[in-house]
């Protein structure tokens, strides 16, 4: 054969070049890596059992907000334990589970899924409340006086087909099928 | 013979066409009739608003109502009226009740102010357009809900209704929040909203926050009343029952439950 040292230097040189990955992370210490989310302290259970919420949280999140908002239902029944909860992804999940960055974002930034919920659900921060910049008007405009009666949102009423072009046109990147 | 024959051959070909053709649009009749039917069927439960127009001139009164119900529910506050977002608001006369004045009203009355909201209507426009069902009228209590997790913001809603009822994000609202309760969600650019006859309250039995709120007022009591349409003994019954009570552009059929003691 000509040339196997070349030949079998060169496949030993590929094999470990390709498999670059894979001994890396281990020599790293990477492989071992896991998100380690911060359990709350001083609570022992979660509304299931850990397994469950650990394959199904975002199940059980969807069924919570179906039968809230539209059965009309409050409360949830633990099938693990037996307790009682409120339905309520601010009030009840992140009452234990109050950090967000701690807990949800840890594992969600591994499995690089991105739950929009906190677009919209508040986090509670250490007061309970979450203060803003004010960006709105000052005071109220004298909608509230007998004699000038509001002129807020008066275009709805008035002429509803030229308050939605004036809309439209007010925002033309918003408009769906136009 | 030859010729009965085909004659009979040729009726009962008839026969059949008609048979085939005839029974697709009986059912289809019939099934329009049910439909109607159901629609007219009253709810076992029909939460509904009684606003008594007169004890809800005083500014006083008008200002914390609305404040209460935005407070509650991280409504924004935007100074261009085309952007904002109201579930309950004011607005006069004149515009409320346009088919009940003509040009010859009082000018003192057109101008009046008059609470307006969502009417939870019996057969709401906005309903039969939602292409996703995220506005539907909850058969358990009547209510016309909104299932933000749902909304694509297409807007039919907001065409559909004839009453203004309902708002857009045209922006991110949380900045216009001044302060937000965590306890309910804000909403994101891109949905509608509107007065949901704060369905997380009474789910607890509470009334909702605007009537609370001006129930606590002195010049307030029985400004606002709040109640179920379909039980005989409620407030808002017994006050239909007695007083002279109208309901926005009853003409559109969509029977509204909100209700004015003018
Ligand atoms: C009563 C406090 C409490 C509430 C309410 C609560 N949790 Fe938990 N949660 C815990 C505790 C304690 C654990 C750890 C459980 C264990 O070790 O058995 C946990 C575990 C979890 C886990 C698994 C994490 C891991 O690494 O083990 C997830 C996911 C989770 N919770 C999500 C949620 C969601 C979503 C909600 C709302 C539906 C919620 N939790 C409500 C206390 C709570
Ligand atoms: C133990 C790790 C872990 C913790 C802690 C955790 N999640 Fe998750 N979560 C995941 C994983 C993994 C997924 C993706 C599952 C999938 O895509 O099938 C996910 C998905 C979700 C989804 C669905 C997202 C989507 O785009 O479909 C929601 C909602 C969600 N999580 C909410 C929460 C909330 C709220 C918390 C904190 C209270 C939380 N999770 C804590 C691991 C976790
Ligand atoms: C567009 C804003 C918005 C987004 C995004 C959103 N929600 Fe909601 N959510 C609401 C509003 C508003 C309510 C109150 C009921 C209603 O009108 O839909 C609510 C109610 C709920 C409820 C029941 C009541 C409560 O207090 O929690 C649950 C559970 C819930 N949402 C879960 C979720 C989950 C899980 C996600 C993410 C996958 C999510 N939501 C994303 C706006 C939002």
């Amino acid at each position: 054969m000509y040339d196997s040292g070349k030949i079998i230097g060169g496949l030993v040189l590929f094999t470990v070049a390709a498999a670059f990955p894979v001994w890396y992370t281990h020599a790293s210490g990477k492989a071992g890596y896991q998100p380690n989310p911060v359990l709350p302290e001083g609570k022992t259970k979660c509304v299931e059992s850990k397994e469950y919420m650990l394959s199904e949280h975002m199940n059980l999140l969807d069924e919570w907000r179906d039968l809230v908002v539209r059965e009309g239902q409050t409360t949830y029944v633990s099938t693990a334990y037996g307790d009682e909860y409120e339905m309520s992804f601010t009030k009840t999940c992140l009452d234990c589970h109050e950090k967000k960055e701690e807990f949800c974002d840890k594992c969600h930034t591994y499995a690089d899924v991105t739950p929009y919920c906190w677009d919209c659900h508040v986090e509670k921060t250490a007061t309970g409340r979450m203060q803003h910049v004010r960006v709105g008007r000052q005071s109220k405009p004298d909608m509230l006086s007998n004699a000038e009666p509001s002129r807020r949102g008066a275009a709805r009423l008035e002429d509803k087909d030229k308050a939605m072009t004036a809309r439209i046109d007010s925002e033309p990147s918003a408009v769906i099928g136009r | 013979m030859d010729d009965s024959r085909r004659s009979f051959l040729k009726k009962a070909g008839l026969s059949a066409l008609g048979i085939g053709a005839g029974f697709p649009l009986l059912r289809a009749s019939v099934r329009a009739l049910q439909d109607e039917s159901e629609q007219a069927a009253p709810l076992s439960k029909q939460w509904a608003m009684v606003i008594d127009i007169h004890k809800c001139l005083q500014p006083e009164v008008i200002k914390t109502c609305i404040e209460a119900c935005h407070r509650e529910h991280n409504v924004p506050d935007i100074e261009d009226p085309r952007k904002d977002i109201e579930w309950i608001r004011t607005e006069s006369f004149e515009k409320v009740f346009a088919d009940q004045t003509h040009p010859h009203t009082q000018e003192s009355i057109k101008q009046l102010p008059v609470m307006i909201l969502c009417n939870h209507c019996a057969s709401p426009s906005c309903v039969r357009v939602c292409p996703t069902k995220a506005t539907w009228k909850r058969e358990q209590d009547g209510i016309v809900m909104m299932d933000m997790h749902r909304c694509i913001g297409c807007r039919y809603c907001i065409a559909a209704c004839p009453y203004g009822a309902r708002s857009f994000n045209w922006q991110d609202p949380r900045p216009f929040i001044q302060e937000i309760r965590p306890e309910y969600p804000t909403r994101t650019k891109g949905v509608v909203e509107k007065c949901t006859f704060c369905f997380e309250r009474i789910a607890k039995g509470m009334v909702p926050a605007c009537v609370e709120a001006c129930q606590k007022l002195p010049q307030g009591a029985g400004a606002l009343t709040f109640g179920d349409l379909a039980d005989a003994n409620s407030e808002v019954v017994k006050i239909l029952r007695e007083k002279y009570t109208i309901r926005r552009r009853p003409g559109l059929g969509t029977a509204p439950n909100v209700f004015y003691v003018i």
